[in-house]
């Protein structure tokens, strides 16, 4: 007697057609725009309560002003170029720290996620200081910077350098050991170890790391514009505040968070193409 | 029972059915028909040019501190593998055998005794030993192709032989259009492959399994075996196998080396004088499976 096995099914899977993958395609694109709207839900009803609210005259205009007020704001601060010339500012800012303080924090967290001695040196300071608010520094960074560009920038450099080197090294240290193993087995250089095995393997960590200190970076510019500064965002919406223009300030918020959003969206997008390999369902 | 098969598949399948019949010289009806040997080409400089690995291990012992006590894991190992051979070892978990491919691959250098591999000693993890663990531990962020060519990072070849070497080992596996599928996209068994492929593309003189397809599907698991066969028979590589499954080891291997736990030792070698393919209902099939097992169950 003998058996014939051929082919299971299971370890031939046919390949999509194209038919299907347009499908597919049409589908995530539909998908997209259905979920863009669903997160549009819980805005749209807080801005109706708020018009009703400010329609009924339940609160104070000089309180809470309308929906209507604060969109005609809108409108004059862009035309005024306010807008566009704070936010261009704080922008480049952001860059600036951003790119700064990133490459410094993954350089660190590089060499603290390969060197257990650079682990022991630094990473329990290091540690210690993410726990103190950016905000606490202002204070004393500006007796030794002054009020100028030098303090916005280490301020930011400060925001995202540490979470970017924690995260980075832990991503680093905690590569699973059987994929070391197989490095070892073929006889891997130490630097096709560290390029085809340790940073892919690194990099979901290392991004969620750049994403939270971009977050950080945008935080502690808006708080240090609003402390010391005589532009930015942050220095509009203090100005609107001193002047009791409660629909600049407002404004000013609504800004700063979708700003805050689309930075992050975009770090997101950049690590969905990046990290392929995790597939769609990926966390 | 009626399955779709890919032609390249039913056309690789009889490829090995010709070659193994070639090669037990019996039933040359099956040999015979439309089955060019060419569909299944043996990768370029294989066997005759690399060689086939003869392995010794002599004396070899194992041993861990628990707790300030030695506990001894493997002990006085003797096993001569001829070049070519296909060896099974079977055992109880906790005997010992995959340590045993550990200190043979060189991940554990902490051993007594001797282990030589063409007469020398063996020194640190080389490409002239491959491995192929029990998960399949390919790299999720590399591509098929990329898995399979990171066996050739150490060696001085040219980026036109990596690229040829592995598309002949991605063909040998029958993988063949999934040069860049992800590792998530692959099935258990379709992973295992690319490890396989992965332990081959170096032209290693022996290539060590480590239950390879012990987390596989039965039908999966049945496939593979004669796969591995056809793959044996021709690069006619020396192959080292762990496994818990006396029937796989009776199917595959020359010898079954059956290990006894606490510590690890051979507790009795038995020869598989079979001719391939081997058939499970043959009597002398079953009196060997069924004298390991009486072996393991002693």
């Amino acid at each position: 007697m003998s058996i014939s096995i051929r082919d299971p099914a299971s370890t031939a899977p046919a390949k999509p057609s194209q038919a299907t993958e347009a499908r597919v395609s049409r589908i995530r694109f539909g998908g997209t725009i259905w979920r863009a709207s669903q997160s549009l839900m819980f805005p749209l009803l807080i801005v109706l309560v708020w018009s009703a609210a400010s329609a009924q005259g339940w609160v104070s205009p000089k309180i809470l002003p309308s929906p209507a007020t604060i969109a005609g704001t809108f409108w004059d601060l862009l035309a005024g170029g306010d807008i566009g010339t704070n936010l261009g500012i704080s922008l480049v800012r952001v860059a600036k720290g951003f790119v700064i303080g990133g490459s410094l924090g993954l350089a660190l967290g590089i060499a603290m996620g390969f060197s257990r001695t650079a682990e022991i040196w630094i990473g329990p300071l290091f540690r210690t200081i993410s726990q103190i608010p950016s905000l606490v520094w202002i204070p004393l960074l500006m007796q030794l910077f002054g009020i100028d560009e030098m303090l916005k920038l280490v301020i930011m450099v400060k925001a995202c350098l540490i979470p970017i080197a924690i995260t980075s090294s832990e991503g680093i240290r905690s590569i699973p050991r059987h994929y070391l193993e197989v490095a070892q087995v073929l006889g891997l250089s130490r630097r096709a170890r560290i390029v085809k095995i340790v940073l892919p393997g690194a990099l979901p960590s290392i991004f969620s790391g750049l994403r939270q200190g971009l977050s950080y970076v945008w935080v502690s510019l808006v708080i240090v514009e609003m402390m010391v500064s005589a532009e930015g965002i942050g220095y509009l919406m203090s100005w609107g505040r001193l002047l009791f223009q409660l629909d600049v300030v407002i404004v000013c918020m609504i800004l700063v968070g979708v700003i805050g959003f689309s930075l992050d969206f975009g770090l997101q997008r950049l690590e969905a193409r990046c990290l392929r390999w995790r597939g769609a369902g990926a966390p | 029972m009626s399955l779709s098969v890919p032609a390249s598949w039913t056309a690789r399948v009889s490829a090995y059915a010709s070659t193994l019949a070639g090669w037990v010289s019996a039933t040359p009806e099956s040999a015979s028909g439309s089955s060019p040997r060419a569909a299944l080409r043996p990768p370029s400089e294989s066997p005759a040019t690399s060689g086939r690995g003869a392995l010794q291990l002599r004396r070899v012992g194992k041993r861990y501190e628990v707790d300030g006590k030695t506990l001894d894991v493997l002990q006085g190992i003797d096993l001569v593998v001829e070049p070519g051979e296909f060896i099974c070892l079977v055992g109880a978990s906790g005997c010992g055998k995959s340590t045993i491919l550990r200190l043979i691959v060189g991940l554990d250098a902490d051993h007594d005794g001797e282990i030589l591999l063409d007469e020398r000693p063996i020194g640190p993890p080389g490409l002239e030993r491959g491995i192929v663990f029990q998960e399949h531990r390919l790299m999720p962020w590399l591509t098929v192709e990329q898995n399979i060519a990171l066996s050739l990072e150490a060696t001085g070849r040219s980026a036109a032989e990596r690229a040829r070497l592995v598309q002949e080992h991605i063909d040998l596996v029958g993988l063949t259009g999934f040069e860049r599928a992800f590792p998530r996209q692959l099935s258990g068994g379709m992973a295992q492959r690319v490890a396989i492929a992965r332990g081959l593309v170096s032209q290693p003189k022996i290539l060590l399994l480590d239950e390879p397809l012990g987390a596989l599907d039965s039908l999966t698991r049945l496939y593979l075996q004669q796969e591995l066969l056809g793959i044996w028979s021709l690069e006619r590589i020396t192959m080292v196998m762990v496994t818990h499954d006396v029937e796989e080891a009776a199917f595959l291997s020359d010898r079954i080396v059956v290990l006894s736990p606490r510590p690890g030792r051979v507790r009795r070698i038995i020869a598989v004088d079979l001719p391939h393919p081997r058939d499970r209902g043959d009597p002398r099939f079953i009196a060997i499976r069924q004298a390991a097992l009486s072996e393991l169950s002693r």
